[in-house]
């Protein structure tokens, strides 16, 4: 059997299509891997206990997160919890800093955050301080405190006057809603969304990027996502989420209940169940259970990918660090990589992952070029 | 170890968001799921990660899911991330090789190390004659293609394949053979020693 038809009997293992003959082979496969007995030698245990305490802290971490994000009484609080991702992107430019790497020297542009208010005048929020937001009637719509912006407006309104968050590469921002529904917006990520929601009226916002949503419950005014072709409805009690991924839009429903649908091929909408995702494909809506906790990593600052191929993986690198990056080494475009960073910088990341992807990586004209080793 | 009423009852507490039970389970567990994992793909954040996404996966079904055996869910798990893994990563010249070893031993019954079976069947090819040993090694742990076996010996691909299948043949009939005087052997060992 030679390398393809290996990796297709794994494949078809992993669709459960496998006959007993192969999952006998399969087994036995594994298990040559086994030593009989128990002739472990004491350096293997040692490192295996470093291995346990070390998975069953991240294990434990992730589960307190998961219990904090849960709101007291879910049911009430929230109708769902989404993420949602979107194509195209978004670049502003303001101010620089210098990443210095002995020689090779990287300018990160510093882009600001921009507010677009009703009368769509553009203003940069500065994230560092803390700052009433008006409308064009010198009216206080909003709050903002660092990189948190409440919207509290309750003015007696006939027609919804939409506002516009922009978040650029590199930044990250959370937006509350009129109507107590949180958003928290991925780099390279804006947002259309009404000052105040119209009492009896749909609630309907407009994406375009990433983002994370925690949709306050109100029976009677349902809430829509629309992104790009991609139109989510929050319906019942729990939670969704959605998101997109390379050029494919995707939403990850994490709970409560939504529907999906697609605005240009018009076919019938499809409710999703929380630990679902759903990925828009050219001429239908694919369904897959995932592990819905990958999709919101970005949430604490973590930048992870799980079996993602390379041009998905620079991009996301591209989009959290504001850098571009070219890739001429060829090959890794048809490789998949698992991988977590939290808090190094970017040419800390550079450096752990070329050792691991084997690749070499220079700086030139402001560019991270990735070669052939 | 555990018994089964005893996992029960942790899986009962897991689902009444018992932190202690699920820790418990974890202890019970991980280790093995590591130590299997680790043999197999010897990279020990990869598998780490495997445990740590079976373990909080369980956490997350924990009130859903009916299960009646925990120990086999869980190396079930980790069976199916491993070649999950192994399928989106390059497999080696010698998970190659092991693969087909493996698969060529799939009719004995013997629980044998890997290592004594790699023995056993580097015997037979070095039974197999000149031009079908010297094909079947080229093929099963060079892993040159047909195609480039037919270039390099300047015969037809199907004269490949010919003299593979023959290999196979081969050695499969000599491990069977193995396989019959096998148990006389475990069965007048005591008189020797």
């Amino acid at each position: 059997m030679d390398n393809k038809e290996i990796k297709a009997l794994f494949d078809k293992y992993i669709r459960n299509e496998c006959t007993d003959e192969e999952i006998a082979l399969l087994e036995k496969f594994l298990e040559s891997y086994q030593k009989k007995g128990s002739d472990y030698d004491a350096d293997t245990l040692e490192t295996l206990e470093v291995s346990k305490d070390k998975v069953w802290n991240r294990v434990r971490s992730g589960i307190e997160k998961e219990e904090r994000h849960r709101p007291v009484f879910p049911l009430l609080k929230y109708a769902a919890v989404i993420v949602l991702f979107i194509g195209s992107a978004l670049y502003f430019f303001y101010g620089t800093h210098k990443v210095d790497d002995g020689g090779q020297v990287l300018q990160i542009e510093e882009n600001a955050i921009i507010l677009k208010t009703g009368d769509h005048t553009g203003q940069k929020l500065n994230i560092l301080g803390k700052q009433p937001i008006k409308n064009q009637h010198g009216k206080t719509i909003a709050t903002q405190s660092g990189t948190r912006l409440v919207y509290n407006s309750s003015e007696d309104v006939s027609e919804p006057t939409y506002n516009e968050i922009m978040v650029p590469y590199g930044k990250k921002f959370q937006l509350e809603l009129s109507d107590g529904t949180v958003v928290h917006l991925n780099s390279g990520t804006s947002l259309r969304f009404p000052e105040q929601f119209i009492e009896g009226s749909e609630r309907e916002v407009f994406l375009d990027g990433e983002a994370y949503f925690e949709v306050t419950k109100r029976k009677h005014q349902p809430f829509f996502v629309h992104a790009d072709d991609m139109k989510v409805a929050v319906l019942g009690t729990r939670f969704v989420a959605n998101s997109y991924e390379g050029n494919k839009n995707y939403t990850v429903l994490m709970e409560g209940s939504v529907s999906i649908s697609d605005k240009t091929t018009r076919t019938k909408p499809q409710l999703m169940i929380p630990g679902q995702k759903a990925v828009f494909l050219e001429n239908e809506i694919g369904i897959s259970e995932v592990n819905a906790n990958d999709y919101i990593r970005w949430l604490q600052g973590e930048l992870s990918f799980n079996n993602q191929p390379f041009p998905e993986i620079i991009q996301k690198i591209e989009r959290k660090y504001n850098v571009t990056i070219k890739n001429e080494y060829e090959r890794l475009n048809d490789l998949k990589f698992r991988g977590r960073f939290n808090d190094e910088t970017i040419l800390d990341l550079m450096d752990v992952f070329k050792e691991t992807a084997g690749f070499e990586y220079k700086i030139e004209a402001n560019e991270i070029i990735i070669t052939t080793p | 170890m555990l018994r089964i009423s005893n996992t029960q009852e942790l899986l009962r507490r897991i689902a009444s968001d018992d932190v202690d039970a699920f820790e418990e389970i974890y202890k019970t567990y991980s280790g093995k799921m590591l130590l299997y994992g680790l043999n197999v793909l010897k990279k020990r954040e990869i598998i780490e990660d495997i445990v740590q996404n079976i373990f909080t996966d369980l956490w997350v079904k924990r009130r859903d899911v009916n299960i009646s055996n925990l120990q086999s869910y869980l190396f079930r798990a980790v069976k199916y991330q491993i070649f999950n893994h192994l399928r989106s990563n390059k497999l080696s010249q010698k998970d190659l090789t092991r693969f087909n070893i493996i698969d060529l031993s799939m009719n004995i019954s013997r629980d044998l190390e890997y290592s004594e079976l790699e023995e056993i069947i580097q015997d037979c090819v070095g039974k197999l004659p000149d031009r079908c040993q010297q094909i079947f090694v080229l093929s099963r742990y060079q892993h040159k293609s047909n195609k480039e076996i037919a270039t390099a010996l300047d015969i037809s691909i199907q004269a490949v394949k010919n003299q593979i299948s023959k290999a196979i043949g081969i050695i499969r009939y000599s491990l069977q053979q193995e396989e019959l005087i096998l148990p006389v052997l475990l069965l007048n060992f005591p008189f020797f020693s």
